[in-house]
């Protein structure tokens, strides 16, 4: 299970779709527009930072009676 | 020489007829061992089905071979579904067969429906208990022997879709004994290892006991049970096993397994970035908006000036200035042409046109005298030109031109 208040890549991606949506439909205080856009390219950098190439790592359990 | 003549070919066809309208002879399941079989260059496969008594011909045409899960032998001990028939050209009564299994399977067959029976009745294997697989897992667990194709397939595609994605590989036993136990078990260990959110369990093709282990109930129950979505990958496409049916999703292959739980690295990327640069220009759009606000305002600001505003009333002062002046010119010119047109009336209506032509006004006592009975005494007579005094001698009244009064001129 996920590790509470962490959110997940999925939620995170969703939040700045939302986000870049309402963004576009404008009619926001241009003040709430900023700080939108500073709130999505904080979201769009940690999904990036996931996507981030790393290498391949492979854990092999030991199988154990559970 | 009694009843019908007929021909070889219309006695064969209306036996083949006869057979054929029989529904029993349409669906049934032989059971016999396999003698004499061949396998035509066609693809197709006739072999000779016998039992202590009888033998029958069989054919099974080529697009039912892809379903049968063995090679058959002769001295196979098999169950073959089918219908009875009649081949014409050869007068021939033979078995048409569209599937064969081993028997002996039959029984390990029978459990395998009743156990996917009882599970789908409990709801094991229900389409609402399908779970959406994780857009981006954090690792995915795998469940297989470490030293099958399985693995190597998965890591291959997982590595080109998402390099540096974790995987965590729990090995199994996949067939023989105990086999069951180990893939529930390895399902079990694998889910709770912290970041798993979705788990590959697969296994290569084989025969059908080759697969067996993951017909179990325990296995089946496991995959349901697991709290992170499960991708069942367990033989080749033809075969599904109960893992299958119990599963989130099902995958053809190992590989394609790798493709549902990993998604493409660029892919996601491309589409962060797209959301970045639209984030950007609706930011910047507002901002522009704003700005574009900011300066109609300034405008509006700008015409409320005093000044300005005193400006404008003077020139209206000079546009009124002028409208009077012009107004005035014009009043005094019309009052002007009126007087001269009034005198000129005045003129033509004057006594002195009159004199001038010869008439004469009497005055008497400076008043004019219009009747001669007034005519009488001193009257005063004036001329164009002058003025005499006269005295009256005489006066008679009548029409000074001697004319009837009433006559018109």
């Amino acid at each position: 299970m996920a590790a509470k208040k962490e959110k997940s890549f999925e939620e995170r991606l969703l939040a700045l779709e939302a986000l870049v949506k309402d963004m576009e439909a404008g009619g926001q205080p241009l003040a709430e527009t900023l700080k939108a856009y500073e709130q999505g390219e904080k979201l769009a950098e940690s999904l990036k930072k996931e996507l981030a190439a790393a290498e391949e790592r492979l854990t092999v359990l030991r199988g154990e009676d559970a | 020489m009694q009843g019908v003549t007929l021909t070889v070919t219309q006695l064969n066809d209306y036996v083949r007829r006869s057979l054929a309208s029989d529904p029993i002879l349409q669906q049934i399941t032989l059971r016999g061992e396999i003698s004499n079989f061949k396998m035509y260059s066609s693809g197709h496969w006739y072999f000779t089905l016998k039992d202590e008594q009888s033998h029958i011909d069989c054919a099974l045409f080529r697009q039912y071979t892809y379903g049968v899960r063995f090679r058959p032998q002769d001295g196979m001990k098999v169950l073959v579904s089918g219908s009875a028939g009649l081949y014409v050209q050869g007068g021939k009564y033979q078995f048409y067969a569209d599937g064969m299994q081993q028997d002996g399977m039959g029984e390990l067959y029978q459990r395998f429906l009743a156990l996917k029976e009882k599970l789908t009745r409990e709801g094991l294997f229900d389409a609402a208990r399908k779970r959406p697989l994780p857009l981006l897992p954090r690792k995915i667990g795998i469940v297989t022997s470490a030293s099958g194709a399985v693995l190597h397939d998965i890591r291959t595609v997982a590595g080109r879709r998402f390099p540096g994605i974790p995987l965590v590989l729990r090995p199994a036993q996949v067939q023989g004994d105990g086999a069951a136990r180990d893939i529930a078990n390895g399902i079990r260990q694998v889910s709770a290892v912290s970041g798993v959110d979705v788990i590959i369990v697969g296994r290569g093709g084989g025969s059908m006991e080759d697969l067996w282990a993951f017909n179990e109930e325990i296995v089946a129950r496991a995959v349901a049970a697991c709290p992170v979505p499960v991708i069942s990958a367990v033989g080749h496409e033809t075969d599904t096993t109960l893992c299958d049916y119990a599963a989130d999703m099902r995958a053809p292959t190992p590989s394609a397994a790798a493709e549902l739980a990993v998604p493409e690295r660029e892919k996601l990327l491309a589409g962060i970035e797209e959301l970045q640069q639209r984030g950007l220009r609706a930011a910047r759009a507002e901002t522009m908006r704003s700005a574009q606000a900011l300066q109609d305002l300034l405008l509006r600001l700008q015409a409320c000036q005093p000044l300005h505003h005193v400006r404008q009333m003077a020139q209206q002062a000079a546009f009124l200035q002028q409208r009077l002046r012009e107004a005035g010119r014009n009043q005094l010119q019309m009052l002007a042409q009126r007087t001269d047109a009034l005198c000129g009336k005045l003129y033509a209506v004057g006594p002195r046109q009159a004199l001038a032509r010869g008439y004469v006004i009497a005055l008497k006592r400076g008043l004019p005298v219009t009747g001669v009975g007034q005519a009488e005494g001193e009257l005063s007579l004036l001329f164009q030109d002058g003025e005499a005094r006269v005295r009256v001698l005489d006066s008679k009244e009548g029409d000074p031109f001697g004319r009837k009064e009433g006559k018109e001129l």
